[in-house]
């Protein structure tokens, strides 16, 4: 019954700010945690680079507790996504608990009062209210809550709903009940009432230090940026002074690509014109940085960066800008890469313009606005087909399992879905005059494309190209680095053991604090037979198989760590290597 | 007595299984450079959770209508996805997983992650 009685303490405290402000241990705790964290060194700095994408993982754990990974001399940093994630679990939790909030300017009446109540009831009752309350969730989850009446008070409404969640829970409404249902009527008016009025602000001192760093952070908590007050222009203003040096370095990045598109014209000047359409694309790709709350939320829930074919522009999310200037560029040189791979070669470019504005775009804009007067269109880069990309020798060498094994689309498969479909349709009776149309055309398809990942067989030819234009690129660069700056994010991403050791400190305090629930250790999957075990596992395997990009450690030690001046550039000359270059 | 214990556990059990709805919704993300993010929605037999932190009952009952989004799958869409992709689940006890996949950037993704905000919001 202790158990019971404490844990709707528990209950009771997390939806209750006031209460649980006074209890200072939980502040303290969180605090503790917030700063156990040990500083950010730099490791593998160019005095002592390391070439081994394993040592590096290696040396990035050590900083497992920290914020970040990595720091250079010029104070560059890779963050630690693991750390923010935990970071954010105390944060949220403190807010929850209202360990962080500003005092609010008018204080809410009636919630206190429900608690004090309902912590000195027995707990039979107890349990019974937070039964009936479940049952009230669940239909609500269901959608199945009955409707309000015509002319029916909030408050009747609500006690109808709780009563019949009662009836549901097949429990018994006596009057001890109906006289704690009352209250909890009121209680939730007054919750109700109280999340109509804005959220309390936030008080920053009471945020531990290192919890604060973190999501005072415009490129670790991007959300800060629209916030309108000190911490959010103070934000804004770091994000646009970032803004600036990273437009500069995609212009040097630009030109160093446009110079590998230029040393392959000097060794096959018979492919000049299918290398001047693709350095149209590369000048023209523009790039631009998220910040537009709408596009944060749905395009960077994590790190991003990536080209849109469809308005050929290359966009960067605020958590890819606080990142060393030499991954940026080679994340750069990636995403502009894209706009020149095997399958963005292979369809024309074309743009639209009108009153000193242009667009360019994969899509044919020419027809949709073919005959609008004052708007004018052109395709400015044709096609290339895979066969004729003027890069054909470093895409075969790229699909080799000396290099990074990166595969084409699948004709054979793609020919079997056709056929597949055809005879269902024929079976049915049904028009198969598309499915027909398609057979007929797949041989061009598959060979004009088939460096297509939208194509069967995921093609991998997309990524490997991207991943090698930019080795070449950052290799043109002049400036110094080492192989855990130009891999940068992959590592914070894909290294076993920069989780921070801290989650097992963290979770038990989250857990007095009615955050995280006692004892919940996974679901039933974990008891299930063997072949389930494997089944899920080899599904997951093949998910990551399918991915169009290659595995992070091939592109870290077949690709980028064996580019020749990159090698030397990076101190890797004399390490061993696993793979073989794909010279141009 | 051994048996009568395990007799009772697994009578209680399916009483309880049968009388409360046990689900999870995951959301996950891999944007185009390989970083992921998840999002989870549960209901255990203890409650509700929500990225493995308890939910108070009150907050579903507020975002009712909106829970809506979770529960009408949509059919997965296979275009070219280049700023990443979005995988959601739902696990039902007795059924099978639904899985729907889909684009980053998406009216659909969107949805999905504004019902998770939502429900994480005070």
């Amino acid at each position: 019954m202790k158990i019971v009685r404490m844990s709707v303490l528990a209950a009771a405290l997390a939806v209750l700010p006031a209460l649980a402000q006074d209890l200072s241990m939980i502040d303290l705790a969180l605090k503790a945690l917030g700063e156990a964290g040990v500083p950010p060194r730099s490791c593998s700095t160019s005095a002592n680079p390391s070439c081994s994408y394993v040592q590096i993982c290696s040396d990035l754990s050590a900083q497992r507790n920290s914020p970040y990974l990595y720091e250079n001399a010029a104070g560059e940093r890779i963050p630690n996504f693991n750390y923010q994630a935990l970071a954010s679990l105390v944060m949220q939790c403190g807010k929850k608990n209202g360990l962080y909030d500003k005092a609010p300017a008018t204080p809410i009446s009636g919630l206190l009062d429900y608690a004090r109540w309902l912590v000195e009831q027995p707990a039979e009752l107890q349990v019974k209210l937070n039964r009936i309350d479940l049952a009230y969730a669940d239909a609500a989850y269901g959608q199945t809550l009955s409707a309000r009446l015509e002319g029916e008070s909030q408050a009747d409404y609500t006690t109808r709903q709780l009563t019949e969640a009662a009836q549901r829970a097949g429990i018994r409404i006596d009057e001890a009940l109906t006289d704690a249902i009352e209250r909890k009527v009121a209680y939730q008016l007054a919750m109700a009432s109280a999340s109509l009025q804005t959220a309390p602000a936030t008080d920053w001192d009471k945020v531990p230090e290192r919890v604060r760093e973190v999501m005072q952070d415009p490129f670790l908590n991007p959300e800060i940026l629209s916030q309108e007050n000190e911490v959010g222009s103070r934000a804004r203003e770091q994000f646009n002074k970032k803004a600036g040096e990273i437009s500069n370095l995609a212009n040097e990045v630009r030109a160093q690509t446009l110079q590998v598109l230029q040393d392959q014209k000097a060794r096959y000047p018979e492919r000049a014109e299918s290398l001047e359409g693709m350095s149209v694309r590369l000048r023209t790709a523009s790039v631009t940085f998220v910040v537009d709350p709408y596009e944060l939320k749905n395009f960077c829930p994590s790190p991003n960066a990536f080209y849109d074919p469809t308005q050929h522009v290359l966009k960067i999310c605020p958590q890819m800008m606080g990142m060393p200037k030499e991954h940026l560029r080679m994340v750069i040189g990636h995403e502009l890469g894209h706009s020149v791979d095997p399958c963005g070669a292979s369809c024309p470019l074309h743009v639209v313009f009108a009153q000193g504005e242009t667009q360019y775009s994969i899509a044919d804009l020419g027809s949709a606005f073919s005959g609008v007067p004052g708007i004018g269109t052109a395709v400015v880069a044709p096609g290339i087909t895979y066969p004729e990309n003027p890069f054909r020798e470093v895409l075969s060498c790229l699909a080799t399992p000396e290099s990074l094994n990166a595969r084409l689309a699948d004709p054979v498969r793609a020919r079997a879905l056709l056929e597949e479909q055809l005879r269902l349709e024929r079976a049915a009776g049904l028009d198969s005059a598309r499915t027909e149309q398609l057979l007929a055309q797949l041989p061009r398809l598959m060979s004009d494309y088939a460096g297509c990942s939208i194509l069967p067989g995921n093609s991998r030819q997309q990524e490997a190209f991207a991943d090698w234009l930019a080795a070449e690129a950052v290799a043109l660069s002049g400036s110094a680095t080492n192989l855990t700056e130009v891999g940068g994010m992959f590592y914070a991403v894909e290294c076993a053991g920069v989780t921070p050791d801290l989650a097992s400190v963290i979770m038990p305090i989250l857990q007095q604090n009615n955050c995280v629930g006692a004892g919940e250790q996974g679901g039933i999957e974990n008891l299930l037979p063997d072949v389930y075990q494997a089944g899920m596992y080899l599904g997951q395997l093949q998910q990551i198989q399918d991915d169009s990009h290659p595995a992070t450690v091939d592109r870290i030690n077949r690709l980028f760590r064996m580019q020749p001046k990159l090698r030397e550039k990076m101190g890797c000359g004399a390490e061993e290597t696993s793979g073989s270059y794909c010279a141009p | 007595m051994r048996l009568s214990i395990l007799s009772l556990v697994f009578i209680s059990f399916s009483a309880w299984g049968i009388s409360t709805p046990l689900f999870r919704h995951q959301l996950t993300s891999r944007t185009a450079v390989g970083a992921q993010k998840k999002w989870e929605f549960a209901r255990t037999p203890k409650g509700y959770r929500l990225n493995g932190l308890v939910l108070s009952s009150e907050r579903v009952i507020r975002q009712g209508e909106s829970l809506k989004v979770l529960q009408e799958t949509q059919p997965t869409k296979t275009s070219a996805c280049p700023a990443g992709t979005y995988t959601f689940r739902t696990n039902r006890p007795n059924s099978k997983e639904v899985v729907e996949r889909g684009c980053l950037g998406t009216v659909r993704f969107g949805q999905l992650r504004d019902v998770f905000e939502q429900l994480a919001r005070r």
